[in-house]
């Protein structure tokens, strides 16, 4: 098992070098003078050039890509100059309102999800509503609900501010609408987990022990359901970190998806390079975790393929 | 949109026939008494519907033509219902009707296309990287895995900035985000399905890679695939969208629903409508494709069981 | 997995635990299928009857009804299993419960999916200890580790912590008696536990069984479609068809004067074992059957021509 593990981490690392290089490699594509955008559009070109030797875009490009790669191990992750701070202060500053919408949303979409699916697990019969309801998430885009949420809560009925008012205050809309929108796959998980549990002999088997229903449902169900949610929770974290962008923007909420589009725009080359770095590695990084709980869980994952 | 690349992950396993006979092909029989066949026809009507109407576009006007009556007093868009235009008008006074339907035709059709696109190249890689093993395999899932793992959103900004604005721009925009999963996906069953006895029959008969894939892996695959197909689907009309409300997509005044919203969430406090509308028919193109992928989806599923624990 | 050890086995108490079990007129519908029509069957305390049938005649579905094991809302069923003084049909909730913790224990077929996969065997033998005696884990522990050894295995201990995947079917198996010997049962309805074992590993099933019936006095319910079992353990047999018993009788007088065709034909199909007539004679017919006459391999079910 250590060796699976091994390989993952391996893999993960190729993966990340894969992506610094792919960035590396595209902003050179991209349109868009990083000299020009500190500078302003009414500089001279000695200005420019002078800001690209302080940048160093003028050394050929594998001196950059070496420098820049030197510099990532060291943790050093550049310099932004739309910010006027290094990169990884930027990002660690940005961080905790990124983790707080993430785990926010998380906590709701799994509440959700789990209470729907065991509801319908248990029920044996899928309810017209809910399919309705389900099939209506899954339809939805991001940014419509993010829209109809705020149109309905912030506008109609002035529940939640729309700008000012407290962490809690700013954080519940986003988040709802990211949980709202996860839930139907929590839902799915937990759902199809509990009947696959229920149809099992070992369900059976229980039963004929004559053990009472929670003892059953703790002891014998709830790690059999456990492992298809962990894999799920493992991408979904990920991808949160990786950055909402359209959710940060209707919210105005400081994350790093927000982030990303701002770096975007001023072509904040190291700005941009260190977020999709963090992206990359929060989705490397939960995909070995997501390797390890599941080993932990399950025996049979541990002892072979 | 972040949220349905995982879908796959939950329960579009095809069902598998005997290991050792080759599949015959059964027909479709019946779609509405099957589990799931009210919602698959509910989907394939609600999108042919759409499909019709889009093109019907060129009949409800331009969606350019800014009617010099159609704001009022206060310079506000006209609402719903008003004489003349169905759905009111926009901030600049052209009629929404005109514009929502000329919008639906550009997202159906960089949908619809985006949809093919990226399925064929996923399917395609996945194919290959799950019957060739080796380091084949290991070098396309790496790159597999490192489009998984760059932010989707970013990723299409840029290629977007690159490859430049219009459909085709985005139709290759989106691709290149959506391939992957599928390609994942298509692996990982390319991959069980390889060591089936009828699979090693064909390589001892040397029979020759491609031909094996195409007619001993693929047709076991069709409704894994099928299921696939419409939910990447769904994703990509609002992936196309999103970009397009990001402005890396569609430009204006060229109507396309993405950009439209976004045009809308500016007036969306006193013309609720110019959100609202481009909504729903985003939301009804979407919901068509879901539809699809759920009541495929439900035809090979394990009927509900009742409870053990209701005793 | 090499020969049973023959050491005493450990004292239970001085009763003996089987009764005297009678089913009366058990009938039990799949939606608009009626599946048993109307099956009576008696066995005596202490005693190991045998359900002949080939698949399709009903006798899972008996055996899960009896324990009332049967998927709920799936089936209707009607009619009495008397098991000793409790009547198993009328039961619920907190005493049905309390009859599936002591009364009944059931065998099943598949022993690598009646175990759940994710929970060390051990504990899940334990689990049935504290139910039945109401101990504590540690306690538990202790007599699951005995149950281990009752039936055979050589290193409880090792076996406690292991997971069903790391076993082998034989190993499982003997996991399952051992789970339902935890029970102290009334009446073991094993449903054919054997049949997706290897042939040397369902013989040490079966003596296992035959022995621990002895020493403790079980009365056994023995599912099966195949004959040479019949001719090891029973002392009386039931033969069904179609949801129906069409036979039933002590083990001797069925192989030699059957009265019923289809019990007949059932025995044609076994005729190797006819003409064994000592323990040990059957065990070589048994375990080289596969090899000699493959028409009473014991592992696959007889389809009869006359029967279609």
């Amino acid at each position: 098992m250590a060796l699976r593990i091994g390989r993952r981490f391996l893999f993960g690392a190729i993966t990340v070098f894969g992506v610094i290089l792919l960035t590396f490699v595209l902003q050179f594509v991209v349109p868009g003078d990083p000299a020009r955008s500190i500078a302003g559009p009414r500089a001279s070109p000695e200005v420019l050039e002078e800001i690209r030797q302080q940048l160093g875009l003028d050394q050929p490009l594998l001196v950059q890509l070496g420098n820049y790669l030197g510099a990532v191990f060291t943790g050093n992750l550049g310099y932004s100059y739309s910010f006027d701070q290094p990169v990884s202060q930027v990002i660690f500053e940005r961080l905790p309102a990124t983790v707080w919408l993430a785990l926010l949303a998380f906590a709701i979409e799994l509440a959700i999800g789990a209470v729907w699916g065991s509801w319908e697990a248990m029920r044996g019969r899928r309810s017209a509503l809910l399919t309705t309801v389900n099939v209506g998430l899954l339809s939805m885009p991001t940014f419509a609900l993010g829209f109809l949420l705020l149109l309905l809560f912030g506008y109609v009925l002035q529940w939640a501010p729309i700008e000012g008012g407290t962490v809690w205050a700013n954080v519940i809309l986003p988040a709802l609408t990211l949980g709202l929108l996860g839930a139907p796959y929590y839902a799915a998980a937990v759902r199809d987990g509990m009947i696959t549990s229920l149809g099992s002999p070992y369900l059976r088997t229980a039963v004929s022990k004559g053990l009472t229903r929670p003892v059953i449902v703790r002891r014998h169900m709830v790690r059999n359901v456990t492992a298809p949610i962990i894999t799920l929770a493992g991408m979904d974290i990920a991808l949160f970190l990786s950055g909402v962008v359209f959710v940060e923007q209707i919210f105005a909420w400081p994350g790093l998806g927000q982030l990303q589009v701002v770096a975007f725009q001023n072509v904040d080359r190291p700005l941009l390079t260190g977020t999709v770095i963090i992206a990359a590695i929060a989705v490397v990084l939960f995909g070995v975790l997501t390797d390890g709980a599941r080993a932990l869980i399950d025996p049979r994952v541990r002892t072979g393929e | 949109m972040t949220s349905l690349v995982q879908a796959p992950a939950l329960g579009a396993a095809a069902p598998d026939g005997l290991d050792a006979v080759p599949l015959s092909r059964a027909p479709l029989r019946r779609p509405l008494s099957q589990p799931g066949g009210p919602m698959l026809v509910t989907g394939l009507i609600l999108l042919g519907s759409l499909i019709l109407l889009s093109l019907c576009a060129p009949l409800f006007g331009s969606p350019l033509a800014i009617d010099p009556n159609g704001l009022t007093e206060d310079g506000l868009p006209l609402p719903a219902g008003s004489p003349g235009h169905l759905l009111g008008t926009d901030v600049l006074g052209r009629d929404m009707l005109a514009r929502t339907v000329t919008g639906l035709q550009m997202t159906l059709l960089v949908g619809i296309v985006a949809n093919i696109t990226s399925l064929a190249v996923g399917i395609i890689v996945g194919l290959l990287a799950g019957y060739y093993r080796g380091w084949f395999e290991q070098v396309l899932m790496r790159i597999v895995d490192i489009f998984l793992s760059v932010p989707t959103v970013l990723s299409g900004l840029a290629i977007a900035s690159i490859i430049g604005s219009g459909p085709l721009g985005i139709i290759v925009v989106v691709t290149a985000l959506y391939w992957a999963w599928t390609a994942r996906l298509v692996h990982g069953e390319t991959a069980r399905l390889r060591s089936r006895g009828y699979v090693e029959a064909a390589k001892i008969a040397r029979v020759p890679g491609p031909v094996i894939i195409w007619r001993h892996i693929l047709p076991h695959m069709s409704s894994l695939l099928l299921n696939i197909g419409a939910l990447n689907g769904a994703a990509v009309i609002i992936v196309g969208a999103g970009l397009s409300y990001l402005g890396a997509g569609i430009q204006l005044p060229t109507p396309e629903l993405g950009a439209m919203l976004a045009e809308g969430s500016s007036s969306m406090v006193f013309a609720p409508h110019t959100l609202l509308v481009p909504l729903i028919f985003t939301f009804l193109s979407v919901l068509a494709f879901v539809l699809i992928g759920e009541g495929l989806g439900r035809r090979g599923s394990r009927k509900d069981r009742v409870s053990w624990l209701s005793v | 997995m090499t020969g049973i050890p023959t050491g005493p086995l450990r004292e239970v108490g001085s009763y003996a635990m089987g009764e005297d079990v009678r089913v009366d007129d058990l009938h039990v519908q799949f939606g608009e299928t009626e599946v048993l029509h109307g099956v009576s069957l008696e066995i005596s305390a202490g005693s190991t009857l045998v359900l002949v049938g080939e698949s399709g005649s009903g006798k899972s579905t008996l055996a899960l009804a009896a324990t009332r094991l049967l998927e709920p809302g799936l089936a209707q069923t009607s009619g009495r299993v008397h098991v000793g003084e409790v009547e198993m049909l009328g039961l619920t909730g907190a005493t049905l419960r309390r009859a599936r913790s002591r009364v009944i224990a059931y065998l099943a077929q598949d022993a690598s999916v009646a175990l759940n996969p994710l929970m060390r065997v051990g504990p899940q033998i334990a689990e049935a200890y504290r139910v039945r005696e109401r101990l504590g884990w540690r306690a538990a522990r202790v007599r699951a580790l005995e149950g281990l050894a009752d039936v055979g295995m050589r290193d409880p201990r090792r076996t406690y912590r292991q997971y069903p995947h790391q076993l082998s079917g034989g190993m499982r198996q003997r996991v399952m008696i051992a789970i339902a010997l935890a029970l102290r049962p009334s009446l073991l309805v094993a449903d054919e536990p054997t049949t997706a074992l290897d042939v040397t590993v369902q013989k040490e099933i079966l003596d296992l069984v035959a022995r621990l019936q002895r020493e403790f006095g079980l009365t056994v319910l023995w599912i099966t479609h195949d004959f040479a079992v019949v001719a090891e353990i029973a002392d009386d047999v039931a033969v069904m068809r179609d949801g129906r018993v069409v036979e039933s009788g002590p083990v001797h007088r069925i192989f030699d004067h059957p009265e019923h065709e289809y019990t007949q034909s059932l025995l044609n199909s076994f005729t190797a074992s006819r003409t064994a007539t000592t323990k040990s004679e059957r065990a070589r017919v048994l375990t080289g059957a596969i090899a000699v006459a493959p028409a009473s391999e014991p592992a696959t079910p007889t389809v009869l021509e006359e029967d279609a």
